[in-house]
């Protein structure tokens, strides 16, 4: 082969000329992200239902043979053929052969369609006696035509949602959505790349042992983070001492319409963590600021070392302080105070009452974090110049005035890094509430993740599959936050947070 | 008086005022802070506890501590909160200055594969749930692996290793490079002797994790003598479930407990609290 | 490139095969019912069991209780001991996994209705109805009464027995303490030995605040208790109001018991008592061990004097809490009042053999070598009464004598995993233990007079309590419901509500879950 600008010979699988530099063969384009991501909704279709019962949800009631699936497929293979297909068109597009990519997803599809009405689907129907479930088989177009125990059925949205993702699949292919937001450098390739001539073996080859030595982390990643991703399919299931069966979005639907206590624990979480955020981030501020004012370093140092100090605390040890403090009997302090100086007739249980939880929670938090919150600022303090002061205080400027046009304004941003770094982190709120909270204050203390830890760990019979539905949303919530704020922070200071 | 001095004593009296009255609000803020730690203090050698806060125990008495030196429901959930805390944070620097280390590999076929598979865990987290089945079907539960393992691989400690190491100079990994220095003899001849402050700094912050680890042992630990001294210090004070003793109150002993769990901490940090602001300030800084 | 897409179209499709093949490991097992013949039933492998602390701990010599078993029965197993506190956390846990299920469980009643319906629990009706104790005629007269309330419904619908009870249930009576009916001007005769009447009742108690000046008279662990019967923490307020769902014969069919007016009622009283001082209205926040300190408060303002908590062994153990905190230990335990009628005798925990134990053909060997020779009327017997020799208790030329505590030398064992005075089986009548009475239980002398007058009382004043019915929706619905049941006594007993707007609440929140659970208690009723 020969370089088409110079005549010269390439050597073989050459991607520049090594004499004048020019580009071998086509440039390769931007990953085609949109395809990927119209294979990934076809994923997450795979796991709603393609059939759905028409049957009106009734609180309290599991109706049976509710949605049909892959996950009840009495031949799973098809699921595992079509979770195997996306993959390797997956895998195409990041390989840049989008084309054959379209034959991987619109196999899938077919996988999709002829699974559904080629094999039979199972429900159940109440357990055996030694606790194996019981199921029927179903044809899904029978049910379609003829239902099923006086309900009908219909289309459900797995179908749709797989169709859409097939069709943004394949717009994906041929348009190229990263160029939009890619700004071209103006470089010629040969200076971006840096492995020139080098084959992707020979790299690896050499790189082999870095290889080896990420090997622990690729594993432990896989095995603590990734893994437990897949388990997010429970949540269409119903989980009841072992055996998970599918019941498409059911869970879904009881815990948006019926659960009260899931939207308390919602509430709950909302109100407690940016409340506490405020609470937080204002106090650190402003000690910050007035900390920043002491001249004397020992003094300064001494008070940093001390309000530091609570941060390494466990919530458990911060919790049991206060609880010794404001103990209800003999040993609370804070009671026997009150009601020395007649403030309260009776002894307040702080923590035992709901109408005081949520002070005694945000008091706890304050004493622990403040201090360290303080650390971010008290660097940008110190980052302001001295110069601008000293002018200030010519032209006149007294303390607030100071305080107000140069200290306010160059803490801003580091205000705002903060406040959107803890707002990505708003959905988990967990272990200071799990620490303090008892079951009379739930009403105030339950936020989602202890709502999931007591309705699975704390309750004789819970359904696995509900809470892991609980948990998925939240952790929805908290993957639009991150990347909510991640874009802010983009937007604020140029970088994300992730 | 001239002007001048006018000017001169309007700025001397402002100076001042200020001052004391900032100094006059960190003595009462470093007294909010400390007082009830004084409290839990003088009540863990006092054989009596009582509504009036005092600031020397009125029957000095070592009691309390004496309780759980000999107890071994309550020194053995101490040893369990040693063991782990040293394992994990040595599983946890390995995984962070491997994974770390790999990541500043700019060159290595599949390293943005890599930064993007550990920057997703970031995003979007398994569950709670989930992971319980994990650990379930790995037959970890009940095991100190259970607390050890999932919370040394932390991506957040592994990218702050990252940008500590990105810090040392390109020059040296090339020259020694030319020595014939192999990976592994980079990394343990000169990428780790070079980072011994971001060690000291992360090893602490995984330390602190690990000791203070109440949630994990929780959840995955179901056997009483598996349980660290967090879980039972929340016992002991939360559902006062505290052993009875007939020479002191089961306050004393809870108040104990309580020392004893932030002891190792109290000991170290005024050495150590340059690494941790240290910690704390590259991770905001650059990520 | 082409080379490497090649490769990875291998590796897929591989990985998507070995998918296929691992899918295929679901069989379904349809079990046929085999007669045993029980003689030939031979010893089981090692097995493990899961108990609560009821069984001596770890910290009370429970290693060496464990291999005096060991060495009694002959047989290998593993005891596992979870935290008290969590301890149906850790069974609950553990039953969801077939490889981490123990083959022997202690279950609480209302657990053992769970896991029965659930197929989680060998049936043990043949067994027990072929076994030794059952056969060997040392039973005590109420006996098959109390293993006949332990049959429960299993999946396919059918009441069997699926757990054990060496010993009946206890519950609770109301002790008054003498000090303080003296206080009030009240002569003992009054109260002790007499049927009160709740008014009459209700008039002792405010006399009694009224003379000792105090917060409040009573100190309960709760308004509620947490298991069933729910209600025996303050029975007299209670009197005959049900917490959850029973089958009502007049009308045919199941009620929601916390809806009822008898329930309403209660709850009235409840508000109304703790309005006047007479209980305390920090009850809520008080757990057993909190409320037992209240009890024994040496502070005049947190002292009760009216309590109610377990009869027998605990009247004792009250006692000389009180004695060594220094006051007066004259304790007078009352029968039920008038409305109340006779106290609740809670179910008694069972041993369940799970189906992990059936699968792997331990079932039988277990029962017959491990549940059937708890009440052998020998020393196994013993062993589950008092404990290891030379550790519990201690027999010196025919004199039993309790040992002291390991963890507290200052009081004594006087018991173990079975109460004497519950037992359900007599000694055989010749076993002696070193030289005891022949024929007779070898410890019970030895305990208190306080204990034995207390438990004879209380069961001549005792009704047995129906077992719950549970059905699946039940179980998936029972803990919503229970929580907001929870929240309404709370609520209306501290004044927050009335009685009417905490049941519209009540309706609001878990109503069509309790119409739901009644219609699957009722379906289940019409069918079998």
């Amino acid at each position: 082969m020969q370089c088409k600008s110079c005549q010269t010979e390439l050597p073989k699988k050459a991607k520049i000329c090594p004499k004048c530099g020019a580009q071998v063969g086509k440039p390769a384009g931007n990953t085609k992200i949109l395809a990927i991501i119209g294979m990934v909704i076809m994923l997450i279709g795979g796991l709603l239902p393609f059939v759905q019962s028409n049957e009106k949800l009734v609180d309290g009631v599991t109706p049976k043979a509710y949605a049909f699936g892959f996950m009840n497929i009495s031949m799973p293979v098809m699921w595992y053929l079509f979770i195997a297909l996306l993959v390797v068109g997956i895998l195409l597009v990041v390989a840049k052969k989008e084309k054959f990519s379209i034959i991987a997803s619109a196999l899938s599809m077919v996988v999709l369609v002829v699974s559904m009405f080629v094999f039979q689907f199972t429900s159940v129907n109440g357990k055996t006696k030694t606790g194996a479930l019981k199921y029927e088989y179903h044809n899904l177009s029978d049910l379609l035509s003829n239902g099923y125990k006086g309900n009908s059925y219909s289309i459900g949205c797995g179908l749709i949602v797989t169709a859409i993702g097939l069709i943004v699949a394949i717009v994906g292919v041929f348009w190229d959505v990263v160029a939009l937001f890619k700004k071209d450098l103006g470089v010629d390739a040969k200076y971006l790349s840096n492995t020139l001539n080098a084959n992707m073996w020979h790299q690896m080859f050499y790189f082999r042992g870095f290889y080896l030595m990420f090997l622990p982390v690729f594993v432990m990643v896989l095995l603590f983070f990734y893994w437990p991703m897949l388990g997010c399919r429970y949540a269409f299931t119903s989980y009841v001492l072992a055996n998970p069966y599918y019941m498409g979005l059911f869970h879904f639907e009881t815990m948006f319409r019926f659960d009260t206590f899931f939207w308390q624990a919602f509430r709950n979480t909302l109100i407690l963590s940016i409340t506490k955020l405020i609470l937080n981030t204002g106090a650190a501020v402003i000690i910050s600021l007035l900390l920043n004012e002491i001249s004397n370093m020992l003094f300064k140092k001494t008070v940093q070392t001390i309000i530091y100090l609570p941060h390494f605390m466990s919530w458990v040890v911060v919790a049991a302080v206060f609880k010794m403090l404001m103990s209800v009997n003999s040993s609370g302090v804070i009671n026997g105070i009150l009601m020395n100086i007649n403030l309260i007739s009776e002894p307040i249980d702080f923590f035992g009452s709901s109408k005081y939880w949520t002070g005694t929670f945000f008091i706890m938090n304050i004493w622990k974090d403040t201090g360290w919150g303080t650390i971010l600022f008290l660097a940008t303090l110190s980052g302001i110049s001295p110069d601008l002061y000293e002018a200030a205080q010519i032209d006149g400027a007294n303390r607030f005035k100071r305080l107000i046009y140069i200290t306010l304004p160059a803490l801003a941003n580091t205000i705002i890094t903060v406040f959107i770094l803890n707002l990505a982190k708003v959905m988990n709120l967990f272990e200071s509430v799990f620490v303090t909270q008892s079951a009379g204050t739930y009403d105030v203390s339950q936020v989602l993740q202890t709502y999931v830890y007591n309705k699975t760990f704390n309750a004789s019979f819970s359904d696995y599959g509900y809470t892991t539905a609980v948990g998925l949303f939240k952790s929805f919530v908290g993957m639009i936050l991150v990347l909510g704020c991640n874009w802010m922070s983009k937007k604020v200071r140029g970088r994300g947070i992730v | 008086m001239s002007e001048e001095q006018l000017v001169y004593k309007k700025k001397k009296k402002k100076f001042k005022i200020f001052p004391i009255v900032n100094a006059i609000i960190f003595i009462i803020i470093s007294l909010l802070i400390l007082f009830p730690m004084w409290k839990v203090i003088v009540d863990s050698f006092d054989a009596r506890s009582a509504t009036s806060f005092r600031w020397w125990p009125k029957m000095f008495s070592l009691g309390g501590y004496n309780a759980i030196l000999t107890r071994s429901s309550l020194y053995w959930p101490f040893v369990i909160s040693v063991i782990t805390t040293i394992a994990g944070t040595f599983f946890g620097l390995l995984l962070a200055t491997l994974g770390g280390y790999v990541l500043i590999q700019w060159k290595m076929p599949g390293r943005n594969f890599f930064a993007y598979m550990l920057l997703f865990t970031m995003i979007f987290d398994g569950g709670m749930i989930p992971k319980y089945l994990v650990m379930q079907d790995l037959h970890l539960l009940d095991t100190l692996w259970a607390v050890i393992l999932p919370m040394s691989i932390n991506v957040y400690n592994l990218v702050l290793m990252r940008n500590f190491f990105e810090g040392i100079p390109e020059s040296l990994f090339e020259a020694a490079e030319i020595d014939g220095c192999s990976p592994m003899g980079i990394f343990f001849r000169i990428v780790l002797p070079l980072s011994k402050a971001a060690l000291a700094s992360i090893g602490l912050m995984f330390a602190v994790t690990f000791w203070n680890d109440y949630t994990n042992f929780k959840i995955y630990i179901r056997k009483n003598n598996l349980y660290n001294f967090q879980i039972k210090l929340r016992n002991m004070v939360m559902d006062s479930n505290i052993p009875t003793d007939d020479t002191v109150d089961p306050n004393t002993i809870a108040n104990a407990a309580t020392i004893v769990a932030v002891l190792p901490f109290m000991i170290i940090y005024p050495f150590c609290q340059q690494y941790f602001v240290q910690g704390v300030n590259v991770g905001a800084v650059k990520e | 490139m082409k080379k490497t897409i090649k490769k990875i179209t291998a590796v897929g499709l591989t990985l998507t095969s070995v998918m296929g093949l691992v899918a295929c490991g679901n069989t379904k097992t349809e079990e046929q019912k085999e007669t045993v013949d029980w003689a030939s039933v031979e010893k089981p492998e090692k097995f493990t069991i899961m108990v609560d602390n009821t069984v001596m701990t770890a910290e009370e010599y429970g290693a060496e209780f464990d291999a005096e078993l060991k060495n009694l029965t002959g047989l290998d197993f593993e005891i596992t001991r979870p935290d008290h506190s969590s301890y149906y956390d850790a069974v609950a846990n553990s039953m969801l996994d077939k490889n981490s299920m123990p083959d022997v469980v202690l279950l609480s009643s209302d657990y053992l209705a769970l896991y029965s319906s659930q197929g989680l629990l060998w049936d043990m009706t043949d067994a027990w109805e072929a076994s030794a104790t059952k056969n060997s005629g040392r039973l005590i007269a109420d006996a098959e009464k109390i293993m006949s309330a332990n049959y429960c419904r299993g999946v396919d619908g059918e009441k069997a027995l699926y757990g054990f009870t060496p010993a009946r249930g206890n519950g609770c009576c109301t002790y008054i303490k003498k000090a303080w009916l003296d206080a009030a001007g009240i002569a003992v005769s009054e109260v002790e030995k007499k049927t009160l009447t709740f008014s009459q009742y209700y008039d002792i108690l405010k006399k009694m605040k009224a003379a000792k000046g105090v917060d409040y008279v009573i100190s309960a662990p709760g308004f509620y208790s947490k298991e069933a019967p729910y209600t025996n923490y303050l029975p007299e307020f209670y009197q005959d109001a049900e917490w959850t769902f029973y089958y009502d014969s007049a009308k045919g069919e199941f009620v929601d018991g916390f809806s009822q007016k008898a329930m309403k009622d209660a709850l009235g009283r409840i508000q109304t008592a703790v309005a006047d001082g007479i209980i305390n209205k920090e009850s809520n926040t008080k757990t057993t061990s909190t409320a037992r300190n209240d009890f024994y408060s040496t502070d005049p303002k947190t002292e009760s004097g009216v309590f109610t908590y377990w009869a027998g062994q605990w009247a004792e153990t009250l006692r000389t809490n009180l004695v060594s905190k220094g006051l007066d230990d004259k304790l007078i335990p009352i029968y039920p009042i008038k409305e109340l009628g006779s106290y609740a005798e809670r179910l008694a925990p069972s041993w369940c053999i799970t189906s992990h134990a059936s699968e792997t053909g331990k079932a039988e060997g277990i029962f017959k070598y491990f549940i059937d020779t708890m009440l052998d009327g020998g020393d196994i017997q013993t062993a589950w009464e008092y404990g290891a020799k030379g550790y519990h208790y201690d027999v010196v030329d025919g004199k039993f004598t309790f040992l002291p505590k390991k963890s507290d030398a200052k009081s004594k064992y006087t018991k173990n995993h079975i109460d004497p005075m519950l037992v359900l089986a007599n000694y055989k009548s010749d076993y002696s233990k070193n030289g005891t009475e022949t024929g007779a239980d070898p410890g019970k002398k030895s305990l208190a007079e306080t204990i034995t007058s207390c438990s004879e009382m209380f069961f001549t004043h005792s009704k047995l309590c129906e077992p719950a019915e549970m059905t699946e929706e039940v179980g998936k619905l029972i803990g919503d419901i229970n929580t907001q049941r929870r929240i309404v006594v709370d609520k209306v007993a501290k004044g927050e509500l009335t009685v009417d707007k905490a049941y519209e609440e009540y309706n609001s929140v878990v109503g069509s879950k309790v119409e739901a659970a009644l219609k699957s208690l009722n379906e289940q009723y019409a069918s079998k």
